[in-house]
């Protein structure tokens, strides 16, 4: 009975890795766009900056501790401020992954009502988050040594 | 006190779904409330953050009245005060359903104490980044002119 329950869990978690990859590819123009801003922005001087974001969002227990670092940094840092690239990753987060989160939990019927599903609907924004900032990151990165951000900040 | 994993949890997404968008309104409606002219200063928030991470309850709840007695940022801290206690007073066991039952009333007042500690801690976090957010949003607007 346990195996049975155990195996039900893990089919259950590849639907949801499945679903948040599929929203991933969908979201992927966006993260790879504030990638190039903040590769623009930030430049290979304040490579920390983005570093210290993914960070924070693959360690966070709560989707509001990563906005709220956001903010926090959006209100100490100039850079974060150019371009309005703070404003523009937090509405990305809260408003366009919410939407996301929205579709894989209306596919996979997790329910908004009970307190398993309301606790499981927060970890796939918590999902969703994770992987818009590793694929923002990734594309900052490249640009940081091979595009322009590259060209300009001296370090090719 | 020592709260179960299972409450941490809970606190998790009441400050998730619940305390975060609360805070962010409980700003925006502070921007426009008629009596505040400025927003609460850095320095402010700093002081209120520091209590919030190294005190306990009724210390927080101290600090916010010293506050309001001293006229500093007051409407500010009266707005707060307002909200941590409609937490404590009702909300914490309706509405978000933290409590356990415990065997003596001291045990009740212990696990209270520290829920609403945690509670605070969420919902004034959740302040302070939102009013940094706007603070950095004025300083745009006014460098655009």
């Amino acid at each position: 009975m346990k195996d049975e329950q155990d195996q039900q869990n893990k089919v259950d978690e590849m639907k949801i890795i499945r679903e948040v990859n599929i929203q991933a590819e969908a979201f992927y123009e966006e993260a790879k766009s504030l990638g190039d801003h903040a590769a623009n922005t930030f430049g290979e001087k304040h490579r920390s900056q983005i570093t210290g974001l993914e960070n924070v969002a693959e360690t966070a227990l709560k989707t509001s501790d990563i906005f709220d670092y956001i903010k926090r940094q959006t209100a100490r840092h100039e850079e974060w401020r150019q371009g309005e690239f703070g404003k523009k990753l937090i509405e990305q987060l809260e408003k366009e992954l919410d939407n996301k989160r929205k579709i894989i939990c209306a596919h996979l019927e997790i329910s908004d009502k009970t307190y398993e599903g309301k606790q499981e609907r927060r970890r796939i924004l918590l999902l969703l988050i994770r992987q818009f900032v590793r694929q923002m990151t990734v594309e900052y990165e490249f640009q940081v040594s091979f595009g322009k951000g590259a060209r300009r900040n001296g370090t090719h | 006190m020592e709260l179960t994993d299972e409450q941490r949890k809970k606190v998790w997404l009441v400050s998730d779904t619940i305390l975060y968008p609360e805070a962010v309104t409980f700003m925006r409606k502070l921007v426009e409330h008629e009596d505040v002219k400025q927003l609460p200063k850095d320095a402010q928030m700093m002081g209120l953050l520091n209590i919030i991470k190294s005190s306990k309850y009724d210390d927080v709840f101290d600090y916010i009245n010293h506050q309001i007695e001293r006229n500093v940022d007051r409407v500010f801290y009266e707005k707060l005060r307002q909200e941590l206690t409609a937490m404590q007073r009702k909300r914490i066991q309706e509405e978000f359903q933290l409590i356990i039952s415990q065997p003596t009333k001291q045990a009740e007042n212990a696990e209270m104490k520290e829920l609403m500690l945690l509670l605070a801690r969420e919902f004034i976090q959740h302040i302070i980044a939102e009013n940094g957010m706007l603070q950095a949003g004025k300083k745009r607007s006014e460098s655009n002119g």
